[in-house]
């Protein structure tokens, strides 16, 4: 491991100043990043513990503000996700083990590196580790790799469960950098590999996530989480998908359908205003809404 | 004392007491005790009488006195709660981090009901909450009855596994 700095910052501006120098990496949980670093493949000079800034959940009109350094675990038991966000709290409860829940923050979810084992295999190549260098994931070991979204340069997939759930519920992440404050929709915060998979985000070198904010939904009655692993526990989904319905007397109002294991979360089909809406909502198959 | 009873109750006294040469218990208040609680007349017990008081003091040391205060230790032995031993300081540490956040009502992958206000230690919850704790001998069932044994007032009854 190279030797690194670390800093804890007092409050936002204060991270923004840290986190702006060059060799700087934010730290949340560091359930992601600490153990790129135990396997040399991330190399931060300095990391700036963000863990105790942003760290309420807020309500809004309708909705929910979720600080960046929230635990997911405090998200999945807090009462108002759980009653009118409950995919956000399955999702979350369908990820990792209930240490990594504990320590994982809400920030530290969405950046978490889009990876597969060759990433962190350094006798392997990867042009997420070392960019134009090929892809030895392509043809290898695949069960666990992108189908939908994957590039000819990249694969890997982002596998966070949260995030699926944070795309079919129009999640929207409020970043700071130094030129203030922009919200980003959470299904184009990720990127799609392309021919540059080092860069997981859309965010600009410095920013910082403060928040990640849950407008008001119609599908807390009808939505669930799916998961299919390898395991029963603790194991990255094959593929998972965040469904919801709105019911409105008898009929469909409207779809959410959030796909995971892509590189992005971003696999999400609304139907709202669509052939699907407007339906009979009494088991009928629904129509297919084109573009998947 | 109460969960030491009960694993008494439900396996057996399988781990002899032992006096020095005074009949002073050197290792075991906690099954003695339990074996009150539970009115039993005779249990079995190891006199080190053949070790001197030095002696005597320093196999307790050695045997963790400490561990004679917790009462997952006496059932994760009657249990086989363990196989070499590497993963249990884990084990026994998630378990009752577990036990806390079941107790606060923190929902898990497998709880029917995110609404409820209590959620009971059942097998499937158990198992999926000590999911993070792996396990290299494979000896989970163990591991699975000695939480169930330390924890079991938090739970709704399980069957019980028949004994081997």
């Amino acid at each position: 491991m190279n030797p690194f700095r670390y800093e804890r910052a007092a409050d936002v501006s204060a991270a923004l100043e840290a986190g702006a120098r060059a060799g700087a990496q934010y730290l949340g949980g560091g359930t992601n990043l600490v153990d790129l670093m135990r396997e040399a493949i991330e190399h931060p000079d300095v990391l700036v513990d963000v863990t105790r800034l942003s760290r309420d959940i807020e309500e809004t009109q309708g909705g929910l503000r979720i600080g960046a350094g929230v635990k997911n675990t405090a998200v999945a038991a807090d009462r108002r996700v759980r009653e009118r966000f409950p995919l956000l709290a399955q999702a979350i409860l369908a990820g990792a083990s209930a240490q990594i829940r504990n320590m994982a923050t809400v920030g530290g979810n969405l950046l978490q590196r889009t990876r597969c084992i060759y990433f962190y295999d350094d006798a392997a190549r990867c042009n997420k580790r070392n960019p134009g260098e090929s892809c030895d994931a392509r043809h290898g070991f695949n069960r666990h790799h992108a189908v939908l979204g994957a590039s000819e340069s990249c694969v890997a997939t982002h596998p966070s469960d949260m995030c699926v759930a944070l795309a079919a519920l129009d999640a929207v992440v409020t970043v700071r950098g130094k030129n203030g404050s922009r919200d980003i929709p959470l299904i184009a915060f990720h990127r799609l590999p392309g021919d540059t998979p080092q860069v997981d985000t859309m965010l600009e070198p410095g920013e910082l996530i403060t928040a990640v904010t849950l407008p008001p939904n119609g599908i807390a009655a009808y939505s669930s989480y799916r998961k299919v692993r390898d395991r029963a526990s603790y194991a990255f989904a094959l593929v998972s998908v965040a469904a919801g319905l709105e019911l409105e007397g008898g009929a469909i109002k409207d779809v959410r359908i959030a796909l995971g294991g892509w590189p992005t979360s971003r696999g999400v089909q609304s139907a709202r205003g669509s052939r699907a809406s407007g339906r009979p909502g009494n088991g009928d198959r629904l129509p297919s809404s084109g573009g998947s | 004392v109460r969960a030491i009873a009960r694993s008494i109750h439900a396996f057996g006294f399988n781990a002899p007491i032992l006096v020095d040469k005074c009949n002073q218990i050197v290792a075991g208040h906690g099954r003695y005790e339990a074996a009150q609680l539970l009115g039993l007349e005779r249990i079995p017990v190891i006199s080190l009488d053949h070790l001197t008081e030095a002696q005597a003091r320093a196999y307790l040391l050695a045997d963790n006195k400490l561990t004679e205060r917790s009462s997952w230790d006496d059932v994760s032995l009657a249990i086989h709660g363990f196989q070499c031993g590497y993963c249990t300081p884990g084990q026994i540490c998630s378990a009752v981090g577990m036990a806390a956040e079941l107790r606060k009502g923190v929902p898990s992958y497998v709880t029917a009901d995110l609404k409820a206000d209590a959620i009971a230690l059942s097998h499937d919850e158990l198992r999926e909450r000590m999911s993070g704790n792996l396990c290299r001998c494979g000896a989970y069932n163990g591991i699975v009855d000695a939480i169930h044994g330390t924890f079991g007032d938090l739970a709704t009854p399980v069957p019980k596994r028949e004994a081997a």
